[in-house]
C-alpha cells in the first residue's frame, strides 16, 4: 500500500469526520435546543431534537463507513474510497444545511426554511458525486497483482483450434423460504409503514437463491438470482489465473450473497467454489458447481490470450 | 457443462452449437435430465445472437436429444445419450451416400435391407 493510498483510507475520513463534528461543537451554543432537524416538503421545519441528534448519527454513521474503507486492505480501495467519500459529501452537506437553518434562531419552529426542497435534495446528492469523485481521483490505480505461479493451475486441454464455453450454477433453495419468513415476521408489526421490509427480504430471498457462471471466449460472466439479474463481467484480460475451492464455508466469508472477503464475489452455498485470481484488485470468489473446469477453462483462454500478445 | 467448438468449421454456428452438444453427449459430459446453457448466456458468451443459439437448440429438438419447455429451459431428454452415437453414425452414413451419388430411395432400401439381415 502506498503512503498515498493509505492517507486516502486514513486521513480523508478523519478530515469528513472533523467536517462533520467542529461546525456543530463551535456552533452548538448559537442554535436553539431542541433545533430543527427536519423539513417538510413545503420547507418548513416540522422535525426537532436536542442538538446533539442532528450530528451524532450522521457521524456515527460516517465512521462505521470510515472504518469499512480503512479495513478494506487491498480490496478495491479506489471503489470503496469512493463510496465513502460520496456518503460524507452528503452527510456534510445535510448537515451543514441544519446548522445554517438552526444558527441563530430563537426556537427550531423559528429555523429557516428551505427555499426549495427539490434542490436540496439534488444539492445534497451532488455533494455526494462531487466527493466521491475526488475520492476516486485521489485514491489512485488500484495495485496491479503480479501474475501468481500456480503449482498446479487447472486446464480443460483448449486445443489450439477450439473454442469453448463453459455453463454453470449453483442453487440454494432454501432461500426462497425467506419470503413466507419476512411477510410473517412483518405481519407482527404493528406499523404499516413497514411493509417495506417483505419487499426487501423478497429481493434477497429471489437474489440469494441462485448463482449462474459462464465462462467464455469473452471472459466470465455471473449473472446474480432468479432472474438471472443483475449480472457482472470479468474480462479474460483482468484474469491472471483461476482455481477451486473445494469446500467454501460461507460463515468463514461472513455469510450468503455479496461478500467483501470473497473480494466482492457471491456466495449462495456451502461447497465448491471458483476463485479468480486479477490483474487489478483482489481475487474474487463465485459459489459454483464444476468449478474445476470452470477454472480450466478460464486458465485456457489467459495461456491463450497471453501468447497471442 | 463444458461445450468445445471448433473454430476452422465452416458450417453455420447454430449448427457448429448443435454439433458442440451433440459431442458433448457423446463423451458423457452431459447427460440425461442435464439443462443446457440459458441461450442468452451462451450468445453472450459466443458473441451471437441468442435466437442463432435457440436454432441450433431446436434442430437438437427435431432430433428427439433434448426437450424445449416454456420457463424450465432445455434438457437434455432421457434417451439422448444413446441417440447421438446413433445420429452421428446417421449423419456420416448420409454425407457418404451422398458424396458415392446413392439417391434417398436406394439408401432406405439399402437401411431396411441391413436391418433385415441383423
Amino acid at each position: 500500500m502506498t503512503p498515498r493510498q493509505i492517507a486516502v483510507r486514513r486521513a480523508g475520513p478523519v478530515l469528513i469526520l472533523a467536517t462533520l463534528l467542529v461546525p456543530s461543537i463551535v456552533l452548538h451554543g448559537r442554535m436553539p435546543d431542541p433545533a430543527a432537524i427536519h423539513w417538510g416538503v413545503n420547507g418548513v421545519p416540522n422535525g426537532h431534537a436536542p442538538w446533539w441528534v442532528g450530528f451524532i448519527p450522521f457521524t456515527v454513521l460516517f465512521g462505521l463507513c470510515a472504518a469499512v474503507l480503512a479495513s478494506s486492505g487491498k480490496t478495491q480501495p479506489r471503489r470503496t474510497a469512493a463510496f465513502v467519500y460520496g456518503i460524507g459529501g452528503i452527510l456534510i452537506a445535510a448537515n451543514t444545511v441544519t446548522i445554517w437553518a438552526n444558527v441563530d434562531r430563537p426556537s427550531w419552529s423559528a429555523a429557516r426554511h428551505l427555499p426549495n426542497v427539490a434542490l436540496f435534495t439534488v444539492g445534497l446528492l451532488l455533494a455526494g458525486v462531487v466527493l466521491g469523485a475526488i475520492g476516486w481521483l485521489v485514491a489512485g490505480k488500484d495495485p496491479v497483482n503480479d501474475q501468481p505461479q500456480a503449482a498446479s493451475r487447472p486446464s480443460v486441454g483448449l486445443k489450439r483450434n477450439e473454442t469453448a464455453v463453459w455453463s454453470g450454477s449453483a442453487h440454494n433453495w432454501w432461500m426462497l423460504l425467506l419470503m413466507p419468513l419476512g411477510v410473517a415476521l412483518i405481519t407482527a408489526q404493528p406499523y404499516t409503514y413497514v411493509a417495506v421490509f417483505p419487499l426487501l427480504i423478497a429481493l434477497l430471498a429471489v437474489l440469494l437463491c441462485r448463482l449462474q457462471v459462464t465462462v467464455g471466449p469473452t471472459g466470465v460472466t455471473v449473472r446474480y438470482g432468479l432472474l438471472s439479474w443483475p449480472s457482472r463481467h470479468f474480462e479474460v484480460a483482468d484474469i491472471t489465473s483461476a482455481v477451486t475451492i473445494d469446500d467454501l464455508v460461507p460463515l468463514q466469508y461472513g455469510g450468503w450473497g455479496w461478500r467483501r472477503r470473497a473480494g466482492g464475489g457471491f456466495i449462495v452455498r456451502r461447497g465448491e467454489a471458483l476463485v479468480l485470481h486479477r490483474r487489478r484488485g483482489a481475487q474474487v470468489i463465485y459459489t459454483v458447481d464444476g468449478a474445476a473446469a470452470a477454472a480450466g477453462l478460464v486458465n485456457d483462454y489467459v495461456a491463450r490470450q497471453a501468447s497471442v500478445a | 457443462m463444458l461445450l468445445r467448438l471448433d473454430t476452422q468449421d465452416s458450417a453455420p454456428i447454430y449448427l457448429q452449437i448443435a454439433a458442440a452438444v451433440r459431442r458433448a453427449l457423446a463423451t458423457g459430459e452431459i447427460g440425461r435430465g442435464d439443462k443446457l446453457p440459458p441461450a442468452r448466456a451462451l450468445g453472450e458468451s459466443l458473441g451471437v445472437n441468442m435466437h442463432t443459439v435457440l436454432r441450433g437448440y431446436a434442430e437438437l429438438e427435431r432430433e428427439g436429444l433434448v426437450a424445449m419447455r416454456r420457463g424450465r429451459g432445455v434438457t437434455v431428454t432421457a434417451d439422448a445419450a444413446s441417440r447421438a452415437h446413433l445420429a452421428d453414425l446417421l449423419r456420416q452414413a448420409v454425407a457418404e451416400a451422398s458424396r458415392l451419388g446413392v439417391d434417398r430411395r436406394e439408401l432406405i432400401a439399402l437401411l431396411t435391407q441391413t436391418e433385415a439381415n441383423q
